[in-house]
């Protein structure tokens, strides 16, 4: 286990004029990993992916790379290539030249950078791109031409600072899967990040959430999104219904004026917890054969499903199902003893999972500022 | 509209190109005149190819912009990357206002501060003749940076700062990726600061002219320095030349560009940066090649030459001699006359550092000020004797000179060198009144013919102060240098009553002016009188029976003088027959030189204009003291009110 490691952040901690960025941080990668940065903008996952880049000097703290500690080597001679968030390609370059770039430094003989640049661009599908300037290529062909340049040099690793943050999404979705492609061919380490956890679950073997200079919570996608650690990670990642409950014993938990099972464990008895039920675990029944009732607040249609806010006993619930129930409608929700998921209190809890605010233009306001502000 | 705009831009056009096109037509031009087309002519263009003193300020022009430009350009590109990379947002904008500021200032208060700064360094470290080429370096190099950094700085800016950091990320060290991202981006916004560079000091004046020492004449300052006679057409041909020099580079990189731009697609493209800084380059080569092509090595033409005898010894040989004279004030080689200091530089083997003013006072700030040694300068009389009085200029051994003799005595033992002991007249003129006998009846004999209601709107007179008042003077019989309040009232009062009759105060257009008939009458010089009679015929003059003003130039040798015994050297052989000969037929002016006057190839030999038989009545012009000379001001300024 311990060899299979590439990177290893001790202890890392980054300030700006006196704002902590990293607090104590502590990480390893292992080889070969598609790892994805997760968490919202300003939670330090570009300054992370910085350091190891080695663009920004950690205050204390070691960067290892492969058992040797890197600190003081400078960027252009560490085994790591970036792709950067609005690609910096070189504008005075076609694209032949921006992909020879790196070997040209290298002084590889004529022969290789022409071997190496064909079989780059026959990677991103960009045959027959060579001579072409980088201002007449879309968006999506500069983010191809980007990973072509850094793979060109064959790094270790490749750091991925948001590399789909510009594109739209029927694009994004493609390029996801290309990415993953890439990597699995390629057989070296991804270290991606960015603000959209559903490209983070998809793509990842194994997803850091960020919040604040501090890992919230390490894991696969799966484990992420089934057991949230806290408050915080159950509601970055995906929808969901946090609401306060306590723990009767194991397998018991009380909440919204009823006793549920659920097959969670460990918690003393009576313990205060946070419940996180996912809006689409719910199942809606009739009124008197609900657990739990309440009114039809407001529905949107999704596509998938419609978006139910039901209000139950003040506290406002999520529901995705496929079918309609008008507004002033009462209604009876079910929910299945797997379908809870019972977390520790922490210092996020009772900030996040209640609905009685929620507004879809504020939630898209918030994406867009996220876009443009990312740690700069 | 569609006409309208049309029409507009003709007019913009028009403005813009015309003064360029009359100065091109007029380059042609087989006279003098700018205002009477003579017949075609390349005669000018013959003559600037021969007029080695003009050729070396352009020369000393070009090396000096492209070296400033070049520095500048380094310098100011480095300053703004720094800048651009301040963290502190407080200290970034603090020096870029800093940076500005230079740019704001008039170039008089750079002109002078920086100067002022030379001469003290030069003090401190002891330095003699600490103005020249260093200091006009140094000079342009300063006011050039603002605007390199002021046209970096800004696409810097919109560099993206990531490619730096991309170019590291694949291998590059960070001065390496500096080279390979940021550079090509900004290098357009480098080359404009280059030109813009290489433009303003080019031309400038204001600046180059308190910097400058002896030994470092620039093209501008060449010209302006020819006011005191007018200036000489072959200048016409040269700026037509530039002109049409940078006419043509600009054609061949937009031709260039637009094939460039065409081929793009199947030519491995190059960064447009590259190609310009490549483009510009070419262009500055070309420019100098040209130039030196053209303009070869100046000094070398083979004009006439002299014999003389055995008075000047090679024994100051490789010292050099820094001589200060008026514009247009000696006989340079042009038309294939003799080329007096080529000539004294061969003979005695002393290099002659020759540069130019345009009036005394402004060569008196020269010499008050410090920080260059003159060792021959030629004031006129009132100037002479401030010098003097101020212990600027030192004695001269006239005794010692071989050929004083040749001065005649009646101008020696004037008013302000009583003893001779300071000055060597020079040259010598006089004013009198030109008119024009198609357009004045009869012969005048007076001033008043200035205050005649029949002549009302053709009347040109002096713009200056003192001559304009001294036609006045001589009018009521007053003294030109009388303190008297109540005199100067009167002048005043005088001209106030001739203004109804001027069409024009004037200086150098009076040549204009008379040589085109658009004039009747003009106070000017004997010798100017004769260049425009060459041009207009009908132009005859007079000494007026009142009295008129006389001006002697001498030769003087100014208190820092460090090479005494080649300036007494020099100022024998500019009383040498032959070399004052060619002066005199040069400067168009009398020559107080009885050996000149007497010379039987002495073109304007019994002249009746330069040599009148008749004597005129002539008082000089003396300094005056300061309230005085506040009152004059003042009066001058209520006349042009009036």
């Amino acid at each position: 286990m311990e060899n299979n490691i590439i990177i290893d952040l001790k202890n890392i901690s980054v300030s700006f004029d006196g704002e902590p960025i990293l607090k104590d941080l502590n990480l390893y990668i292992r080889d070969k990993e598609f790892i994805t940065f997760l968490g919202p903008s300003g939670c330090g996952k570009t300054t992370t992916l910085r350091v190891i880049a080695g663009f920004i000097e950690p205050d204390s703290g070691d960067v290892i790379f492969d058992n040797k500690r890197i600190n003081d080597v400078p960027p252009h001679k560490r085994q790591v290539n970036t792709i950067f968030q609005r690609y910096a390609l070189f504008p005075h370059l076609n694209v032949f030249e921006n992909i020879a770039f790196g070997l040209r430094l290298k002084k590889a003989p004529k022969q290789e950078i022409e071997e190496t640049v064909t079989a780059m661009l026959k990677l991103v599908n960009l045959k027959g791109f060579e001579k072409r300037n980088i201002q007449s290529l879309s968006g999506g062909q500069q983010q191809r031409v980007a990973i072509a340049r850094a793979l060109a040099n064959k790094p270790r690793v490749l750091l991925l600072d948001e590399p789909l943050g510009a594109l739209d999404l029927k694009l994004r979705k493609d390029m996801q899967n290309e990415l993953k492609n890439i990597q699995q061919q390629m057989g070296i380490t991804f270290i991606y990040v960015t603000h959209d956890q559903e490209e983070a679950l998809s793509m990842s073997d194994t997803v850091v959430v960020m919040n604040n200079g501090v890992i919230q919570q390490i894991g696969t996608p799966i484990k992420i999104y089934n057991e949230p650690k806290n408050a915080f990670v159950a509601d970055f990642i995906g929808e969901s219904n946090i609401i306060d409950g306590i723990m009767r014993e194991d397998f018991q938990v009380d909440f919204s004026g009823h006793r549920f099972e659920c097959l969670d464990k460990g918690f003393a008895p009576n313990e205060k917890v946070d419940v996180v039920v996912r809006p689409e675990d719910v199942d809606v029944v009739d009124v008197d054969k609900g657990m739990v009732k309440g009114e039809v607040t407001s529905v949107t249609f999704k596509g998938v499903h419609f978006e139910t806010i039901v209000d139950i006993g003040g506290f406002k619930w999520m529901i995705q199902s496929t079918d309609y129930h008008e507004v002033g409608k009462k209604i009876g929700l079910f929910i299945e003893p797997d379908a809870i998921h019972i977390m520790k209190k922490s210092e996020y809890s009772g900030l996040y999972g209640d609905y009685s605010s929620f507004s879809e233009e504020f939630d898209e306001l918030s994406d867009a500022s996220v876009d443009n502000g990312e740690e700069e | 509209m569609k006409i309208a705009s049309k029409i507009y831009t003709v007019l913009l056009y028009l403005f813009l190109y015309a003064p360029i096109f009359v100065l091109v037509f007029f380059s042609f031009n087989a006279g003098r005149s700018t205002a009477v087309f003579e017949g075609f002519s390349l005669k000018w263009y013959q003559e600037i190819l021969n007029d080695s003193t003009t050729l070396i300020a352009l020369r000393n022009t070009l090396v000096l912009a492209v070296l400033s430009a070049a520095i500048a350009t380094v310098i100011g590109t480095a300053a703004a990357v720094g800048i651009d990379r301040m963290k502190n947002k407080y200290l970034k904008s603090a020096t870029m206002s800093v940076t500005d500021i230079p740019m704001m200032n008039p170039d008089i208060v750079t002109g002078i501060s920086m100067m002022l700064l030379f001469v003290f360094v030069g003090v401190f470290l002891n330095i003699q003749d600490v103005l020249g080429f260093w200091t006009l370096l140094i000079a342009h190099i300063t006011f050039n940076l603002p605007y390199v950094i002021l046209n970096v700085l800004p696409k810097l800016r919109q560099t993206d700062p990531h490619l730096e950091e991309a170019a590291q990320d694949l291998g590059c060290t960070p001065i390496k990726a500096f080279v390979k991202t940021t550079l090509p981006s900004i290098s357009p916004a480098i080359v404009t600061g280059m030109i813009m560079s290489f433009t303003l000091s080019l031309d400038d004046f204001i600046i180059s002219y308190f910097v400058t020492g002896p030994n470092f004449q620039t093209l501008p300052l060449r010209i302006y320095a020819m006011t005191k006679k007018s200036v000489k057409p072959d200048m016409y041909a040269l700026s037509t030349i530039i002109f049409v020099v940078i006419l043509v580079l600009l054609i061949l990189i937009n031709v260039s560009q637009a094939k460039a731009d065409k081929n793009k697609q199947s030519v491995k493209p190059i960064s447009k940066g590259k190609k310009i800084v490549k483009r510009v380059l070419a262009g500055a080569v070309a420019v100098s090649i040209a130039a030196v092509c053209i303009f070869g090595f100046p000094g070398t033409d083979n004009g006439p030459s002299i014999a003389v005898e055995g008075v000047y010894s090679r024994e100051y040989a490789g010292t050099v001699l820094n001589v200060y004279n008026w514009g247009e004030y000696i006989s340079d080689g042009s038309d294939g006359s003799l080329d007096v200091n080529a000539e004294f530089e061969k003979l005695t083997g002393i290099k002659v550092n020759y540069a130019e003013y345009d009036s005394n006072e402004s060569m008196y700030t020269k010499l008050k000020n410090g920080g260059a040694s003159y060792d021959i300068v030629i004031p006129s009389e009132y100037m002479v004797e401030r010098l003097i009085h101020e212990g600027l200029v030192r004695k001269i051994d006239t005794a010692a000179l071989h050929n004083y003799d040749y001065i005649a005595d009646e101008y020696k033992n004037q008013y302000y060198d009583p003893d001779n002991e300071y000055s060597v007249p020079y040259t010598v003129g006089m004013v009198g009144l030109i008119y024009n006998t198609t357009m004045v009846d009869g012969t005048p004999d007076s001033w008043s013919i200035m205050w005649d209601k029949k002549y009302e709107g053709n009347v040109l007179t002096f713009n200056n102060s003192r001559d304009a008042f001294g036609i006045a003077q001589y009018l009521l019989g007053h003294d030109v240098n009388t303190t008297n309040v109540a005199d100067w009232q009167a002048a005043l009062q005088k001209l106030k009553e001739q203004k109804p009759c001027i069409q024009a105060y004037v200086m150098d257009e009076v040549f204009n002016k008379m040589e085109a008939g658009n004039a009747a009458i003009a106070p000017y010089y004997a010798g100017d009188f004769l260049t425009m009679q060459e041009t207009n015929p009908d132009l005859a003059f007079v000494y007026p029976k009142e009295g008129t003003n006389i001006f002697i130039d001498s030769v003087c040798v100014p208190s820092s003088c460090g090479n005494y015994e080649a300036a007494m050297m020099y100022i024998d052989f500019l009383m040498e027959p032959e070399v004052a000969l060619a002066n005199a037929e040069m400067i168009c002016y009398a020559s107080p030189n009885t050996a000149v006057i007497n010379h039987e190839n002495y073109s304007l030999r019994g002249n009746e204009y330069l040599y009148p038989k008749k004597k005129v009545k002539v008082q000089y012009f003396h300094n005056l003291d300061p309230a005085t000379l506040k009152l004059l001001n003042d009066l001058w300024s209520e006349l042009k009110l009036y």
